[in-house]
């Protein structure tokens, strides 16, 4: 009985059953394989995608090689050794060129000395962090300014960093300098610490003698 | 009925395929193994591309490189900045370095260093665009000292390898050349040979060893200093 | 039109197939595929903040001496004047004046923000004749100066809090202004598609407000009261 209720299948639909001499039809399930293959594929891609954000590697690989220093210490970078020399402040700056700048905080001024290593360099980075935990920017131009030009190698530049900041930001304050205004990633950055106290913000909070800022020079400044 | 049909054939088993007999998975991937150093080598090429706009067209790497006293013919494909590139050609010989006996005009030299004067004789057809080049000297330790035309006090020659009545044409800067007047000493024709003297401030103790001479890195001119 | 939109081949596979589903999707018209389309199109975007409540209809009500929050800056704007002398500042032609709109500015973020970016913080529109042409967001200052010694704001440091006055050129030959609009807008902490790199950007108009503009009475905006 087996045998003839085989035999009647296959005449009930002529042509559609697959036999392993025939071609195989348009419709056939996924073979495993593929599907196994498609499921490695998925798999190694969460698996990359995992790696990539559970170890937040970029910003290690991209950080600046901070190198700290302190106040008449000399810091040495890749590009420049720079020194930065004793800190003055007021509430009245004069900018060398004739003008006075007011500020509703405290006029922040630090002389730096740049030494270009290899060839000739022109330092356009700089900001300071405040010892409130805040940023001040400063900019190759503006009211917070640090513009040294370009420092031959072997030919001490000095120039002069101007920042206005709120008293309480003055102890404890760090100056960073970099050579590309934009891009420290992976460069090195000097990290500067002030040396300054509550003493001096008050100090300087209550004088309106203006504090000059000069103008940068390969001659070191007569004053100061 | 009467015909019962026959019974299915048992199916008869998958024929061994013919051909050599089961090889290695080293055989079997060969072509792939051979594929696979030059995709790694493809990977770190096409991710390597800072290197070249980062590094390699950020400095001097591509010497053309002169004997004491020398002369040696330049040739570079500048990009003009608006897509294309024009041809400069040039011959240059260093006539000598030494301590600069004229100072330029109001030219204080900062504490601790020297006035060091450059002598070049240069050759070009005065159609070609020499406006743009950079001077500099080197020393031992091939740290680069650059001519700067205004700086300590001195106005020097804005454009150091050209004479600066007859600098020849200037570079294009496209659609708004019309709008441009000329530039100082532009139309003038420039001679078909000519020298220059630029003064170049360096460190006390510095020992010249070559004067390079570029219009855009990484390809320089290398002259060297007689020692 | 109405017909299914697949070609008949396709159709023809899906019978072959079996599948009810394909069979039925290959048989609808092209609209109905569109509108299916385009519905769970969109409600895929609740997964990425689609559903999200708007926060903010429209600009609000800018009024005079009330400071306002439009990141990163705090704003109060005192008022409008006009004068054709500013000591410290050049008009393009002798002819012209400054509307300035006096304000007092403070950087509430922690670090310093250049000018440009206060710039586009207060914007006018709605006056004739002004010298710098409009963007999406009005009119922006051709300078922004501190009232008490003239120099442009910038960098904008945190903590302080500045009296400034942002300067507008006007053509001398257009009627100085009764009254403008003033927009404020405020400022995202963000990274561009293309540049990664964190700042400031999209300022959108947040708060509109007509003031009236008059002469300044010394000359000078920081004397006028």
């Amino acid at each position: 009985m087996s045998a003839t209720d085989a035999a009647g299948t296959p005449a009930d639909a002529p042509g559609e059953q697959a036999t392993p001499d025939r071609p195989a039809p348009r419709r056939r399930p996924p073979r495993p394989r593929t599907v196994s293959a498609g499921a490695a594929v998925l798999a190694a891609l969460a698996v990359g995608h995992l790696v990539v954000t559970a170890f937040p590697v970029s910003d290690r690989v991209q950080a600046s090689f901070v190198r700290p220093g302190g106040v008449g210490e000399l810091v040495e970078l890749r590009y420049a050794r720079l020194t930065a020399g004793e800190p003055t402040g007021s509430t009245v700056l004069d900018t060398d060129d004739g003008t006075l700048l007011a500020t509703p905080g405290v006029w922040l001024i630090v002389p730096v000395t740049v030494e270009a290593v290899g060839e000739p360099r022109s330092l356009a980075f700089a900001e300071v962090l405040g010892g409130d935990g805040r940023t001040y920017a400063v900019f190759t131009g503006g009211r917070s300014s640090f513009l040294p030009g370009t420092a031959q190698p072997g030919i001490p530049r000095y120039a002069t960093l101007r920042v206005e900041v709120p008293p309480d930001a003055v102890p404890g304050a760090r100056l960073r300098l970099g050579l590309d205004l934009k891009d420290q990633r992976r460069d090195d950055v000097a990290d500067i610490d002030l040396g300054l106290t509550q003493a001096d913000a008050d100090a300087w909070a209550g004088d309106d003698t203006p504090v000059v800022a000069h103008a940068p020079s390969d001659t070191p400044p007569e004053d100061s | 009925m009467s015909t019962p049909p026959a019974p299915p054939a048992p199916t008869p088993a998958p024929p061994t395929p013919p051909g050599p007999p089961p090889v290695g998975w080293w055989h079997r991937n060969r072509w792939a193994l051979v594929a696979l150093p030059l995709a790694l080598a493809l990977v770190v090429v096409a991710s390597g591309d800072r290197v070249r706009s980062l590094w390699w067209e950020q400095g001097l790497h591509r010497p053309t490189s002169a004997a004491p006293g020398a002369t040696v013919t330049f040739h570079q494909d500048l990009r003009d900045g608006l897509g294309g590139t024009f041809p400069l050609d040039v011959e240059v010989r260093l006539d000598g370095v030494g301590d600069a006996a004229d100072l330029p005009d109001g030219l204080e030299l900062p504490p601790g260093s020297r006035a060091v004067q450059v002598d070049l004789t240069l050759g070009a057809d005065p159609d070609v665009v020499l406006v743009g080049c950079r001077l500099a000297v080197r020393d031992t330790a091939g740290t680069r000292y650059d001519y700067v035309a205004n700086a300590w006090g001195a106005w020097q020659a804005t454009v150091p390898c050209v004479p600066e009545d007859a600098t020849g044409p200037w570079p294009s800067l496209g659609d708004v050349d019309d709008a441009l007047s000329a530039p100082d000493g532009g139309s003038t024709p420039r001679p078909a040979t000519w020298s220059v003297s630029r003064v170049v401030v360096v460190p006390d103790g510095v020992d010249v060893t070559d004067v390079v001479l570029w219009w855009q890195m990484p390809h320089h001119v290398r002259l060297e200093v007689e020692r | 039109m109405s017909g299914p939109a697949a070609p008949p081949e396709l159709r023809a596979r899906a019978r072959a197939s079996g599948s009810k589903v394909a069979r039925r999707v290959l048989d609808q018209p092209l609209r109905r595929i569109g509108v299916v389309g385009a519905i769970v199109l969109l409600a895929t975007t609740a997964a990425f903040g689609g559903l999200e409540e708007q926060t903010q209809d429209g600009p609000e009500v800018l009024e005079a001496g009330t400071p306002v929050e439009v990141a990163p800056f705090e704003l109060t704007v005192h008022r409008v004047v006009w004068t054709g002398d500013l000591p410290g500042q050049r008009l393009s032609d002798d002819g012209n004046r400054w509307v300035g709109v006096v304000a007092t500015v403070r950087n509430t973020s922690d670090a310093g923000v250049l000018g440009v970016t206060l710039r586009d913080a207060l914007t006018l529109s709605g006056v004739q004749g002004l010298v710098q042409a409009p963007v999406d967001i009005g009119v922006t200052a051709s300078a922004v100066v501190v009232l008490e010694d003239a120099s442009p704001l910038s960098p904008v440091q945190p903590g302080l809090t500045y009296e400034a006055a942002f300067l507008f050129e006007q053509d001398g030959s257009v009627a100085p202004p009764t009254s403008v609009d003033v927009q404020l807008q405020q400022h995202t902490w963000r990274a561009g598609s293309l540049d990664p790199e964190l700042v400031w950007r999209f300022p959108t108009t947040v708060l509109v407000g007509t003031l009236d503009a008059r002469e300044a009475a010394a000359g000078t905006p920081e004397q006028d009261t």
